[in-house]
Protein backbone atom coordinates (compact mmCIF):
# COMPACT_ATOMS: atom_id res chain seq x y z
CA UNK A 1 0.00 0.00 0.00
CA UNK A 2 2.73 2.38 1.01
CA UNK A 3 4.64 1.46 -2.17
CA UNK A 4 1.63 2.33 -4.36
CA UNK A 5 1.15 5.60 -2.49
CA UNK A 6 4.81 6.36 -2.83
CA UNK A 7 4.69 5.80 -6.60
CA UNK A 8 1.66 8.07 -6.92
CA UNK A 9 3.35 10.79 -4.90
CA UNK A 10 6.47 10.44 -7.03
CA UNK A 11 4.40 10.58 -10.23
CA UNK A 12 2.54 13.65 -8.99
CA UNK A 13 5.84 15.33 -8.14
CA UNK A 14 7.24 14.59 -11.59
CA UNK A 15 4.10 16.00 -13.24
CA UNK A 16 4.30 19.10 -11.04
CA UNK A 17 8.00 19.61 -11.82
CA UNK A 18 7.39 19.19 -15.54
CA UNK A 19 4.43 21.58 -15.35
CA UNK A 20 6.47 24.18 -13.49
CA UNK A 21 9.34 23.71 -15.90
CA UNK A 22 7.15 24.12 -18.95
CA UNK A 23 5.40 27.13 -17.41
CA UNK A 24 8.77 28.82 -16.90
CA UNK A 25 9.69 27.91 -20.43
CA UNK A 26 6.82 29.94 -21.87
CA UNK A 27 7.04 33.67 -21.71
CA UNK A 28 4.39 36.27 -22.48
CA UNK A 29 5.04 39.86 -23.47
CA UNK A 30 2.66 42.23 -21.71
CA UNK A 31 1.79 45.91 -22.10
CA UNK A 32 -0.52 48.31 -20.33
CA UNK A 33 -4.19 47.44 -20.90
CA UNK A 34 -4.78 50.94 -22.34
CA UNK A 35 -1.94 50.70 -24.86
CA UNK A 36 -3.53 50.26 -28.31
CA UNK A 37 -0.62 48.04 -29.39
CA UNK A 38 -1.80 44.46 -29.80
CA UNK A 39 1.07 42.90 -31.73
CA UNK A 40 4.82 43.37 -31.97
CA UNK A 41 7.27 41.79 -34.34
CA UNK A 42 10.30 39.88 -33.14
CA UNK A 43 12.45 42.47 -34.91
CA UNK A 44 10.69 45.23 -32.98
CA UNK A 45 11.28 43.39 -29.68
CA UNK A 46 14.95 43.13 -30.59
CA UNK A 47 15.17 46.84 -31.32
CA UNK A 48 13.30 47.76 -28.12
CA UNK A 49 15.28 45.51 -25.79
CA UNK A 50 18.60 46.49 -27.35
CA UNK A 51 17.80 50.18 -26.76
CA UNK A 52 17.88 51.03 -30.42
CA UNK A 53 14.17 51.87 -30.60
CA UNK A 54 12.66 53.85 -27.72
CA UNK A 55 9.07 54.30 -28.83
CA UNK A 56 6.27 52.04 -30.03
CA UNK A 57 5.14 52.28 -33.62
CA UNK A 58 2.28 54.52 -32.39
CA UNK A 59 4.80 57.01 -30.94
CA UNK A 60 4.30 56.11 -27.29
CA UNK A 61 7.61 56.22 -25.37
CA UNK A 62 8.63 52.80 -24.12
CA UNK A 63 9.47 51.85 -20.53
CA UNK A 64 11.18 48.46 -20.54
CA UNK A 65 10.68 45.86 -17.84
CA UNK A 66 12.06 42.38 -17.36
CA UNK A 67 11.06 39.49 -15.13
CA UNK A 68 14.48 38.26 -14.06
CA UNK A 69 13.75 34.51 -13.91
CA UNK A 70 12.73 34.66 -17.58
CA UNK A 71 15.76 36.64 -18.79
CA UNK A 72 17.70 33.67 -20.11
CA UNK A 73 14.91 32.40 -22.34
CA UNK A 74 13.74 35.84 -23.50
CA UNK A 75 17.14 37.28 -24.35
CA UNK A 76 18.31 34.03 -25.89
CA UNK A 77 15.34 34.12 -28.28
CA UNK A 78 15.05 37.85 -28.90
CA UNK A 79 18.63 39.16 -28.82
CA UNK A 80 20.49 35.86 -29.23
CA UNK A 81 22.54 36.90 -26.22
CA UNK A 82 23.41 35.41 -22.86
CA UNK A 83 22.34 37.25 -19.72
CA UNK A 84 25.91 38.42 -19.13
CA UNK A 85 26.17 39.74 -22.68
CA UNK A 86 22.89 41.62 -22.25
CA UNK A 87 24.15 43.23 -19.03
CA UNK A 88 27.35 44.26 -20.77
CA UNK A 89 25.39 45.58 -23.73
CA UNK A 90 23.28 47.86 -21.52
CA UNK A 91 26.38 49.14 -19.74
CA UNK A 92 27.58 50.15 -23.22
CA UNK A 93 24.26 51.74 -24.10
CA UNK A 94 24.16 53.88 -20.96
CA UNK A 95 27.76 55.06 -21.16
CA UNK A 96 27.53 55.66 -24.92
CA UNK A 97 24.97 58.41 -24.23
CA UNK A 98 22.37 56.48 -26.20
CA UNK A 99 19.05 57.99 -25.19
CA UNK A 100 17.51 54.75 -23.93
CA UNK A 101 16.76 53.56 -20.41
CA UNK A 102 17.75 50.03 -19.36
CA UNK A 103 14.98 47.59 -18.43
CA UNK A 104 13.78 47.67 -14.84
CA UNK A 105 14.29 44.22 -13.38
CA UNK A 106 11.70 42.46 -11.24
CA UNK A 107 12.16 39.32 -9.23
CA UNK A 108 8.44 38.82 -8.71
CA UNK A 109 5.78 38.64 -11.46
CA UNK A 110 3.44 40.71 -9.27
CA UNK A 111 5.95 43.59 -9.26
CA UNK A 112 6.42 43.25 -13.02
CA UNK A 113 2.66 43.45 -13.59
CA UNK A 114 2.32 46.43 -11.25
CA UNK A 115 5.03 48.21 -13.28
CA UNK A 116 3.07 47.62 -16.48
CA UNK A 117 -0.25 48.64 -14.93
CA UNK A 118 1.28 51.90 -13.66
CA UNK A 119 2.99 52.92 -16.96
CA UNK A 120 1.08 53.47 -20.19
CA UNK A 121 4.24 52.89 -22.25
CA UNK A 122 5.49 49.88 -20.30
CA UNK A 123 6.36 46.57 -21.88
CA UNK A 124 7.58 43.56 -19.93
CA UNK A 125 8.00 39.83 -20.25
CA UNK A 126 6.79 37.41 -17.59
CA UNK A 127 5.81 33.76 -17.26
CA UNK A 128 2.63 33.03 -19.13
CA UNK A 129 1.09 31.51 -15.98
CA UNK A 130 1.57 34.83 -14.16
CA UNK A 131 -0.49 36.88 -16.61
CA UNK A 132 -3.64 38.47 -15.17
CA UNK A 133 -6.53 40.49 -16.58
CA UNK A 134 -5.14 43.89 -15.61
CA UNK A 135 -2.48 43.73 -18.38
CA UNK A 136 -2.63 42.97 -22.09
CA UNK A 137 -0.71 40.11 -23.68
CA UNK A 138 0.59 41.12 -27.10
CA UNK A 139 1.05 38.66 -29.92
CA UNK A 140 4.45 38.32 -31.56
CA UNK A 141 4.38 38.33 -35.35
CA UNK A 142 0.66 37.64 -35.05
CA UNK A 143 1.09 34.55 -32.88
CA UNK A 144 -0.50 34.01 -29.49
CA UNK A 145 1.63 32.46 -26.69
CA UNK A 146 -0.42 29.27 -27.00
CA UNK A 147 0.45 28.96 -30.68
CA UNK A 148 2.98 26.14 -31.21
CA UNK A 149 5.01 28.48 -33.42
CA UNK A 150 5.08 31.31 -30.87
CA UNK A 151 8.56 32.85 -30.87
CA UNK A 152 9.19 32.69 -27.11
CA UNK A 153 8.66 28.98 -26.55
CA UNK B 1 41.71 71.36 -2.55
CA UNK B 2 41.04 67.77 -1.59
CA UNK B 3 38.16 68.98 0.57
CA UNK B 4 36.74 70.60 -2.52
CA UNK B 5 37.06 67.34 -4.44
CA UNK B 6 35.48 65.29 -1.70
CA UNK B 7 32.71 67.84 -1.32
CA UNK B 8 32.04 67.81 -5.05
CA UNK B 9 31.81 64.03 -5.04
CA UNK B 10 29.49 63.94 -2.03
CA UNK B 11 27.41 66.77 -3.44
CA UNK B 12 26.94 64.87 -6.68
CA UNK B 13 25.84 61.73 -4.90
CA UNK B 14 23.67 63.51 -2.36
CA UNK B 15 22.09 65.78 -4.92
CA UNK B 16 21.42 62.82 -7.15
CA UNK B 17 19.97 60.86 -4.26
CA UNK B 18 17.89 63.77 -3.09
CA UNK B 19 16.48 64.37 -6.53
CA UNK B 20 15.95 60.67 -7.09
CA UNK B 21 13.91 60.42 -3.95
CA UNK B 22 12.04 63.65 -4.38
CA UNK B 23 8.33 63.08 -4.61
CA UNK B 24 7.22 62.17 -8.11
CA UNK B 25 10.70 62.41 -9.60
CA UNK B 26 11.97 58.91 -8.96
CA UNK B 27 11.80 57.96 -12.63
CA UNK B 28 13.30 61.20 -13.90
CA UNK B 29 16.71 61.03 -12.28
CA UNK B 30 19.03 58.11 -12.87
CA UNK B 31 22.51 57.62 -11.50
CA UNK B 32 25.02 55.25 -13.05
CA UNK B 33 28.73 54.88 -12.75
CA UNK B 34 31.75 52.69 -12.94
CA UNK B 35 34.88 52.01 -10.97
CA UNK B 36 38.03 50.28 -12.02
CA UNK B 37 41.28 49.34 -10.39
CA UNK B 38 44.31 48.09 -12.25
CA UNK B 39 47.55 46.36 -11.51
CA UNK B 40 50.31 46.07 -14.04
CA UNK B 41 53.94 45.50 -14.73
CA UNK B 42 56.22 45.47 -17.73
CA UNK B 43 59.71 44.32 -18.53
CA UNK B 44 60.69 47.48 -20.39
CA UNK B 45 64.02 48.85 -19.21
CA UNK B 46 63.25 51.54 -16.65
CA UNK B 47 59.57 50.67 -16.67
CA UNK B 48 57.54 50.54 -13.48
CA UNK B 49 57.36 47.29 -11.57
CA UNK B 50 54.06 46.20 -10.06
CA UNK B 51 52.02 49.34 -10.22
CA UNK B 52 48.56 49.74 -8.73
CA UNK B 53 46.25 52.28 -10.30
CA UNK B 54 42.88 53.37 -9.01
CA UNK B 55 42.08 54.41 -12.53
CA UNK B 56 38.46 55.53 -12.75
CA UNK B 57 35.59 56.45 -10.52
CA UNK B 58 32.99 57.94 -12.84
CA UNK B 59 29.47 58.99 -11.92
CA UNK B 60 26.88 59.58 -14.62
CA UNK B 61 23.68 61.44 -13.80
CA UNK B 62 20.80 61.59 -16.23
CA UNK B 63 17.86 63.85 -15.59
CA UNK B 64 14.83 63.44 -17.84
CA UNK B 65 12.78 66.59 -18.00
CA UNK B 66 10.19 64.79 -20.13
CA UNK B 67 10.09 62.33 -23.02
CA UNK B 68 12.04 64.69 -25.26
CA UNK B 69 14.57 66.53 -23.08
CA UNK B 70 17.27 65.16 -20.83
CA UNK B 71 20.52 66.33 -19.25
CA UNK B 72 23.43 63.90 -19.26
CA UNK B 73 26.51 64.60 -17.16
CA UNK B 74 29.56 62.54 -16.22
CA UNK B 75 32.16 63.45 -13.62
CA UNK B 76 35.39 61.49 -13.55
CA UNK B 77 37.83 61.05 -10.69
CA UNK B 78 40.88 59.58 -12.39
CA UNK B 79 43.99 58.08 -10.79
CA UNK B 80 42.86 58.75 -7.22
CA UNK B 81 43.05 62.54 -7.37
CA UNK B 82 44.87 64.20 -4.51
CA UNK B 83 45.62 67.89 -4.74
CA UNK B 84 46.59 68.37 -1.13
CA UNK B 85 50.07 66.90 -1.23
CA UNK B 86 52.95 68.74 -2.84
CA UNK B 87 52.50 68.67 -6.56
CA UNK B 88 49.37 67.10 -7.93
CA UNK B 89 48.22 63.67 -8.90
CA UNK B 90 45.18 62.38 -10.66
CA UNK B 91 42.48 64.45 -12.26
CA UNK B 92 38.88 65.47 -11.78
CA UNK B 93 37.21 65.96 -15.11
CA UNK B 94 33.79 66.99 -16.24
CA UNK B 95 33.95 64.33 -18.90
CA UNK B 96 30.59 65.08 -20.46
CA UNK B 97 27.73 67.51 -19.91
CA UNK B 98 25.04 67.80 -22.55
CA UNK B 99 21.45 68.77 -22.99
CA UNK B 100 19.70 66.45 -25.39
CA UNK B 101 16.54 66.95 -27.37
CA UNK B 102 14.94 63.88 -28.93
CA UNK B 103 12.46 64.63 -31.67
CA UNK B 104 12.42 60.92 -32.47
CA UNK B 105 14.86 58.01 -32.59
CA UNK B 106 15.78 59.26 -36.07
CA UNK B 107 16.48 62.87 -35.08
CA UNK B 108 18.16 64.05 -31.90
CA UNK B 109 20.23 67.06 -30.94
CA UNK B 110 22.97 67.42 -28.35
CA UNK B 111 24.47 70.64 -27.06
CA UNK B 112 27.44 70.72 -24.72
CA UNK B 113 30.58 68.71 -24.09
CA UNK B 114 30.43 65.17 -25.42
CA UNK B 115 32.63 62.23 -26.29
CA UNK B 116 33.18 62.29 -30.02
CA UNK B 117 31.41 59.46 -31.83
CA UNK B 118 34.57 58.03 -33.37
CA UNK B 119 35.10 54.35 -34.07
CA UNK B 120 33.75 51.48 -32.05
CA UNK B 121 35.02 52.56 -28.65
CA UNK B 122 35.28 56.30 -28.17
CA UNK B 123 31.68 56.78 -27.04
CA UNK B 124 32.35 54.40 -24.14
CA UNK B 125 36.00 55.34 -23.94
CA UNK B 126 36.63 55.01 -20.22
CA UNK B 127 33.73 52.71 -19.33
CA UNK B 128 35.89 49.65 -18.81
CA UNK B 129 33.05 47.34 -17.67
CA UNK B 130 31.75 47.64 -21.24
CA UNK B 131 34.75 46.03 -22.92
CA UNK B 132 36.76 42.86 -22.51
CA UNK B 133 40.28 44.18 -22.21
CA UNK B 134 41.81 46.46 -19.59
CA UNK B 135 43.28 48.75 -22.21
CA UNK B 136 41.62 49.93 -25.40
CA UNK B 137 43.22 49.03 -28.74
CA UNK B 138 45.97 51.62 -28.67
CA UNK B 139 46.73 51.45 -32.40
CA UNK B 140 43.58 53.54 -32.84
CA UNK B 141 42.78 54.91 -29.38
CA UNK B 142 46.23 55.44 -27.92
CA UNK B 143 48.41 58.53 -27.97
CA UNK B 144 50.97 58.71 -30.77
CA UNK B 145 53.65 61.21 -31.76
CA UNK B 146 52.43 64.05 -33.94
CA UNK B 147 54.60 66.01 -36.37
CA UNK B 148 55.96 68.04 -33.46
CA UNK B 149 56.94 64.76 -31.75
CA UNK B 150 54.44 65.36 -28.98
CA UNK B 151 52.08 62.58 -27.92
CA UNK B 152 48.41 63.04 -28.76
CA UNK B 153 45.35 61.06 -29.81
CA UNK B 154 44.75 61.23 -33.54
CA UNK B 155 41.22 62.54 -33.09
CA UNK B 156 39.60 64.56 -30.32
CA UNK B 157 38.38 62.34 -27.49
CA UNK B 158 35.90 65.00 -26.38
CA UNK B 159 34.35 67.96 -28.16
CA UNK B 160 32.30 70.94 -27.13
CA UNK B 161 29.66 72.07 -29.57
CA UNK B 162 26.57 70.80 -31.33
CA UNK B 163 25.74 67.32 -32.48
CA UNK B 164 22.91 65.94 -34.60
CA UNK B 165 22.38 62.22 -34.42
CA UNK B 166 19.83 59.50 -34.82
CA UNK B 167 18.96 55.95 -35.75
CA UNK B 168 17.02 55.32 -38.91
CA UNK B 169 15.35 51.95 -38.52
CA UNK B 170 14.40 49.65 -41.35
CA UNK B 171 12.60 46.36 -40.95
CA UNK B 172 15.79 44.39 -40.48
CA UNK B 173 18.52 47.01 -40.54
CA UNK B 174 19.47 50.23 -38.79
CA UNK B 175 21.53 53.24 -39.79
CA UNK B 176 23.11 55.26 -36.98
CA UNK B 177 24.46 58.67 -37.87
CA UNK B 178 26.28 61.39 -35.95
CA UNK B 179 27.36 64.81 -37.20
CA UNK B 180 28.97 67.45 -35.04
CA UNK B 181 30.76 70.76 -34.98
CA UNK B 182 32.95 71.83 -32.08
CA UNK B 183 35.68 74.18 -30.93
CA UNK B 184 38.20 71.52 -31.83
CA UNK B 185 41.33 70.98 -29.79
CA UNK B 186 43.05 73.89 -28.10
CA UNK B 187 44.05 75.36 -24.80
CA UNK B 188 40.45 75.86 -23.65
CA UNK B 189 38.47 73.50 -25.85
CA UNK B 190 35.36 73.55 -23.67
CA UNK B 191 35.04 77.32 -23.47
CA UNK B 192 36.81 79.03 -26.36
CA UNK B 193 38.05 78.33 -29.86
CA UNK B 194 41.56 79.65 -30.40
CA UNK B 195 41.53 79.52 -34.18
CA UNK B 196 39.14 80.13 -37.03
CA UNK B 197 38.71 76.46 -37.87
CA UNK B 198 36.03 74.41 -36.22
CA UNK B 199 36.44 70.78 -35.28
CA UNK B 200 34.04 68.78 -37.41
CA UNK B 201 33.29 65.11 -37.56
CA UNK B 202 30.78 62.41 -38.05
CA UNK B 203 30.07 58.75 -37.99
CA UNK B 204 27.84 56.40 -39.97
CA UNK B 205 27.16 52.82 -38.95
CA UNK B 206 24.91 50.31 -40.64
CA UNK B 207 23.73 47.25 -38.71
CA UNK B 208 21.86 44.22 -39.89
CA UNK B 209 19.57 42.75 -37.25
CA UNK B 210 19.91 39.05 -36.30
CA UNK B 211 23.10 38.59 -38.28
CA UNK B 212 24.68 41.23 -35.97
CA UNK B 213 26.96 42.60 -38.63
CA UNK B 214 27.84 46.26 -38.35
CA UNK B 215 29.91 48.39 -40.66
CA UNK B 216 30.93 51.91 -39.73
CA UNK B 217 32.95 54.88 -40.85
CA UNK B 218 34.16 57.86 -38.81
CA UNK B 219 35.80 61.17 -39.62
CA UNK B 220 37.37 63.91 -37.54
CA UNK B 221 39.13 67.09 -38.64
CA UNK B 222 40.35 70.25 -36.96
CA UNK B 223 43.24 72.66 -36.75
CA UNK B 224 44.84 71.38 -33.57
CA UNK B 225 45.43 74.25 -31.17
CA UNK B 226 47.60 72.03 -29.00
CA UNK B 227 49.89 71.17 -31.92
CA UNK B 228 50.93 74.53 -33.40
CA UNK B 229 47.60 74.91 -35.22
CA UNK B 230 48.44 72.09 -37.60
CA UNK B 231 45.62 70.72 -39.70
CA UNK B 232 44.73 67.15 -38.75
CA UNK B 233 42.23 64.78 -40.33
CA UNK B 234 41.53 61.16 -39.48
CA UNK B 235 39.32 58.69 -41.32
CA UNK B 236 38.41 55.33 -39.80
CA UNK B 237 36.49 52.28 -40.94
CA UNK B 238 35.21 49.57 -38.62
CA UNK B 239 33.47 46.22 -38.80
CA UNK B 240 31.81 44.11 -36.15
CA UNK B 241 30.63 40.56 -36.64
CA UNK B 242 28.73 38.84 -33.86
CA UNK B 243 27.86 35.27 -34.77
CA UNK B 244 26.84 32.53 -32.33
CA UNK B 245 28.67 34.21 -29.41
CA UNK B 246 31.77 34.72 -31.55
CA UNK B 247 32.66 38.40 -31.73
CA UNK B 248 35.11 39.99 -34.12
CA UNK B 249 35.88 43.68 -34.10
CA UNK B 250 38.22 45.35 -36.55
CA UNK B 251 39.11 48.97 -37.18
CA UNK B 252 41.42 50.67 -39.59
CA UNK B 253 42.28 54.35 -39.56
CA UNK B 254 44.29 56.80 -41.60
CA UNK B 255 45.52 59.96 -39.85
CA UNK B 256 46.70 62.86 -41.97
CA UNK B 257 48.78 65.32 -39.97
CA UNK B 258 50.23 68.58 -41.24
CA UNK B 259 53.97 68.92 -40.88
CA UNK B 260 55.75 71.96 -39.44
CA UNK B 261 58.73 73.90 -40.75
CA UNK B 262 61.94 74.57 -38.84
CA UNK B 263 60.26 77.47 -37.08
CA UNK B 264 57.52 75.15 -35.88
CA UNK B 265 54.85 76.63 -38.17
CA UNK B 266 52.48 74.50 -40.31
CA UNK B 267 54.14 74.05 -43.70
CA UNK B 268 51.21 72.78 -45.80
CA UNK B 269 52.59 69.27 -46.35
CA UNK B 270 51.08 66.23 -44.67
CA UNK B 271 52.30 63.05 -43.04
CA UNK B 272 49.95 60.14 -43.66
CA UNK B 273 49.88 57.22 -41.26
CA UNK B 274 47.78 54.12 -40.83
CA UNK B 275 46.73 51.89 -38.02
CA UNK B 276 44.48 48.91 -37.53
CA UNK B 277 43.58 46.16 -35.15
CA UNK B 278 41.56 42.97 -35.19
CA UNK B 279 40.13 41.53 -32.00
CA UNK B 280 38.33 38.22 -31.59
CA UNK B 281 36.58 36.77 -28.55
CA UNK B 282 34.31 33.90 -27.66
CA UNK B 283 32.76 33.23 -24.25
CA UNK B 284 33.30 29.92 -22.51
CA UNK B 285 30.67 28.78 -20.00
CA UNK B 286 29.00 32.20 -20.44
CA UNK B 287 31.09 34.12 -17.90
CA UNK B 288 34.64 33.48 -19.13
CA UNK B 289 35.65 35.28 -22.28
CA UNK B 290 39.14 34.81 -23.71
CA UNK B 291 40.14 37.36 -26.30
CA UNK B 292 43.03 38.10 -28.61
CA UNK B 293 44.03 41.21 -30.50
CA UNK B 294 46.60 42.13 -33.09
CA UNK B 295 47.27 45.78 -33.81
CA UNK B 296 49.67 47.84 -35.88
CA UNK B 297 50.39 51.54 -36.08
CA UNK B 298 52.57 53.09 -38.76
CA UNK B 299 53.01 56.83 -38.16
CA UNK B 300 54.29 57.59 -41.65
CA UNK B 301 53.52 55.36 -44.59
CA UNK B 302 56.16 57.23 -46.59
CA UNK B 303 58.95 56.27 -44.19
CA UNK B 304 59.92 52.60 -43.88
CA UNK B 305 60.71 50.82 -40.66
CA UNK B 306 58.83 52.95 -38.15
CA UNK B 307 55.76 50.82 -37.40
CA UNK B 308 54.93 49.35 -34.01
CA UNK B 309 52.94 46.21 -33.35
CA UNK B 310 51.07 44.83 -30.40
CA UNK B 311 49.69 41.39 -29.70
CA UNK B 312 47.31 41.08 -26.76
CA UNK B 313 45.97 37.89 -25.24
CA UNK B 314 43.62 38.08 -22.31
CA UNK B 315 40.73 36.74 -20.31
CA UNK B 316 37.62 38.48 -19.00
CA UNK B 317 35.55 36.94 -16.19
CA UNK B 318 32.07 38.27 -15.43
CA UNK B 319 31.59 37.59 -11.72
CA UNK B 320 28.13 39.13 -12.12
CA UNK B 321 26.48 41.21 -14.80
CA UNK B 322 28.23 44.24 -13.30
CA UNK B 323 31.55 43.03 -11.88
CA UNK B 324 34.31 42.02 -14.28
CA UNK B 325 37.81 40.70 -13.63
CA UNK B 326 40.33 40.99 -16.44
CA UNK B 327 43.86 39.94 -17.17
CA UNK B 328 45.96 40.33 -20.30
CA UNK B 329 49.49 40.06 -21.63
CA UNK B 330 50.66 42.50 -24.29
CA UNK B 331 53.64 41.88 -26.50
CA UNK B 332 54.92 45.10 -28.03
CA UNK B 333 57.49 45.22 -30.81
CA UNK B 334 58.95 47.73 -33.25
CA UNK B 335 60.22 47.64 -36.79
CA UNK B 336 63.07 49.90 -35.75
CA UNK B 337 65.82 47.53 -34.54
CA UNK B 338 67.06 50.21 -32.16
CA UNK B 339 63.89 49.86 -30.12
CA UNK B 340 63.60 46.79 -27.92
CA UNK B 341 60.35 44.87 -27.73
CA UNK B 342 58.80 44.41 -24.32
CA UNK B 343 55.90 42.77 -22.53
CA UNK B 344 53.19 44.28 -20.39
CA UNK B 345 50.94 42.44 -17.97
CA UNK B 346 47.70 44.05 -16.82
CA UNK B 347 45.01 42.91 -14.45
CA UNK B 348 41.95 44.84 -13.37
CA UNK B 349 38.55 44.77 -11.79
CA UNK B 350 35.81 46.89 -13.37
CA UNK B 351 32.49 47.48 -11.69
CA UNK B 352 29.41 49.13 -13.18
CA UNK B 353 26.77 50.56 -10.88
Amino acid sequence: MSTVLGRRVAAALIVAIVAIGSAHAQVAVIVNANNPIGDVTLDELERLYSGRQTAFANGLQVALGEYKPARRLFYGKVLQMTETAVSRHWISVVFSERNATPPRGFQSPDDARRFVVANLGAICFIDLVSVSDDVKVVTIDGRDPRDPKYALR
Amino acid sequence: MNRFCASLFLLTLLLGGAVTHAAGQGDRMSLYGFFDFEVGSNDQVGGPAWTFDQHHLNVVSIYRLDDRWRVFAEVEWEHGPDFKTSGTSGAIILERAVVEYKHSDALQLKIGKFLTPFGLYNLRHDASPAFFSTSLPDAVYGAHANTLRAQQRLFAKVATGLQVLGSVLGRSWALDYYLYISNGRGSQPASADNNSNKGIGGRLAVSVLHSAVQLGASYYADRNGTAAQTRQQTVAMDATVHYADFLMEAEMFVPRLERVDLAGRPDGSFRIGRGYYVQVSHPLLERWTPFGRYGLYDPDTGAPGDAERSVVVGLNFAATGAVFFKTEVQLRSFQDPALASYRVWLGSVAVAF
